[in-house]
């Protein structure tokens, strides 16, 4: 490694760049700031206080759509993680009739906008009379983890050595060896940095969620969007910044993972 | 792809799948790529079928009647509200694009050619990325705070006596909405055109400088056009992006400004089913018109 990087020069470019960081950050940040507020009201600091977190952790509303949003997020991802990288050795691997159609298909969920999806998906179910549930919005939700984790596997597998698994077959190995031995071992970390992707936007979701969930089901960022509708509360500050840290630390194990792997094959 | 035909023909056999149709060999790539491909026609596709067909049903207060009508369609297109809204989404999806279109290639440039190791790359990039995979809702109203009537914006010009009374349009207005779209999607600029910029092979540019070229010369005639895949799909990402939008809106133009997501999201809380089908119908339709216009000018295989 290169510990003495050649001094860059102070550039307009340098400067833009930490503007930016500062107009991603700083909201955040005030927003943090302000979840340690005694007061209720957001214009006043009154003094520290962590009553706010505290409150968190008492409101079994906010708890239990907690529960739902962990559940669609787990149960559609692990859904996805296998047939999405199924899907994206399939593309990779092999040459058939029809296959560009098949490719067009698996990136159709990202050029769809998400109301059109919600909205599909809605009057769909109305129409053939199958009553919205949590597992309605597992389904919705497959859709677009499907798509993202195919296209983060593709992009692993576009640059990976062709030849390691051709190895494995000439030196004896079966079909099926050679995936689980070589193959999948190399997409391990594309497979878990999609799947955190996948995650991170399924807990995320209000538009989809909200059009294609029942009775009973209630996932996360809808009950912040209905309960910020007639303004910010101080504890939903302090639950932004506790999701925040979350998924903050699940974007950074994802991102190292593909950083530790793109080193691996360089090296 | 072409299907080649088979024609009684001299030239050496095309190695293909097809020689040996029924060998579990030929049927193993469907295997793999079915299972996704079925959930997508189960749960998309079929949908998106419903919705077209159901656009052309009728509706009353409180159920479908089914049949074909092209009333859904007609009441869209007679509409001047509903125009209106259509053109204000085209607006923010416009205003959007450039101003995301603007920081993200200073940022990417950046990134890619003036951080020189791939260590620091790769934290900057992180950095760029951890608040875009935070929670949506809570990047926009950690605006709040900060724009409101007594928020740190009009705190400071009023003591900086740049104003004497707070300004009210910082909050709820078009102004808030784009403030709050360019904060969550410039990302899904910065990172295809990040991409793109970072497989320009460096050979060209020193080639370049040594040729003469001045700065400007190289962006326009090296960097722009290489990155020019990556930017195109940037801005697929941000029209499905915008023209979807229905939070932002919602929440950051406090009720005042209209957005087509916002109209269909209202419809079926009326339950006015086959009217947002046909909305949904005509933004898929536009939507998919632009993307398809993009993938025609800019050849973005070779990021895929």
């Amino acid at each position: 490694m290169n510990q003495t990087a050649p001094q860059s020069k102070i550039s307009w470019q340098l400067l833009f760049t930490l503007l930016m960081f500062a107009f991603m950050y700083v909201p955040i940040l005030i927003l943090a700031v302000y979840s340690f507020n005694e007061s209720r009201f957001s214009a006043s600091w009154t003094g520290f206080s962590l009553k706010w977190y505290a409150s968190l952790l008492q409101d079994s509303r906010l708890l239990s759509s907690l529960r739902d949003t962990l559940f669609v997020g787990c149960f559609a991802v692990s859904i996805s993680a296998g047939l999405g990288t199924m899907m994206a050795v399939g593309l990779f691997k092999y040459r058939f009739p029809g296959k560009s159609l098949y490719r067009g298909m698996s990136y159709l969920p990202l050029i769809i906008p998400d109301i059109a999806i919600a909205v599909a998906t809605l009057v769909f179910l109305v129409s053939i009379g199958l009553s919205r549930s949590i597992w309605t919005i597992i389904a919705a939700h497959i859709v677009f983890c499907l798509a993202y984790i195919a296209v983060v596997v593709s992009t692993r597998l576009s640059s990976l050595n062709p030849h390691l698994e051709e190895a494995a077959l000439d030196l004896g190995a079966t079909p099926t060896q050679a995936f689980i031995k070589v193959l999948l071992p190399e997409l391990m970390p594309a497979i878990l940095s999609g799947c955190l992707l996948a995650f991170v936007l399924s807990m995320d979701d209000l538009l989809i969620s909200s059009f294609t969930a029942g009775e009973g089901a209630n996932t996360l960022p809808m009950e912040i969007f209905s309960r910020v509708r007639t303004g910010v509360k101080p504890d939903i500050n302090a639950l932004s910044v506790v999701l925040i840290l979350f998924s903050g630390v699940l974007a950074f194990t994802a991102e190292y993972l593909r950083y530790q792997s793109d080193r691996k094959k360089l090296s | 792809m072409t299907v080649t035909p088979n024609l009684p023909t001299s030239l050496p056999p095309v190695r293909s799948s097809r020689a040996q149709p029924f060998s579990w060999k030929a049927l193993q790539p469907y295997l793999l790529v079915s299972p996704q491909t079925i959930v997508l026609l189960l749960f998309l596709v079929l949908p998106i079928a419903a919705i077209i067909i159901v656009s052309f049903w009728n509706f009353n207060g409180y159920s479908m009647i089914p049949g074909f009508t092209l009333a859904n369609y007609i009441t869209v297109f007679t509409s001047k509200v509903t125009i209106a809204t259509y053109l204000n989404t085209f607006k923010f999806t416009g205003i959007v694009w450039f101003i995301c279109l603007l920081i993200s290639y200073p940022i990417a440039y950046f990134l890619s050619f003036h951080v020189k190791t791939s260590k620091w790359q790769t934290i900057l990039f992180l950095v760029c990325t951890v608040p875009f995979l935070t929670s949506n809702i809570i990047r926009m109203i950690s605006w709040i705070p900060f724009l409101g009537r007594e928020g740190l914006l009009n705190q400071a010009l009023i003591g900086l006596n740049l104003t004497d009374q707070p300004i009210e349009m910082f909050l709820f207005s078009d102004f808030s909405v784009i403030l709050a779209m360019v904060h969550l999607y410039a990302l899904f600029m910065v990172a295809p055109i990040f991409n793109s910029m970072m497989r320009i092979d460096r050979a060209l540019v020193s080639a370049a400088e040594d040729a003469g070229a001045s700065p400007f010369q190289i962006q326009k005639e090296i960097i722009l056009p290489l990155s020019a895949s990556g930017i195109a799909i940037g801005t697929i990402f941000i029209i499905t992006l915008v023209m979807g939008e229905f939070a932002t809106v919602r929440l950051m133009g406090g009720g005042q400004v209209a957005s087509v997501g916002n109209l269909i999201k209202n419809q079926i809380g009326s339950l006015q089913y086959p009217l947002a089908a046909a909305n949904a119908v005509i933004l898929l339709i536009i939507t998919l018109i632009l993307v398809s216009a993009i993938l025609r000018v800019v050849d973005i295989r070779k990021e895929l």
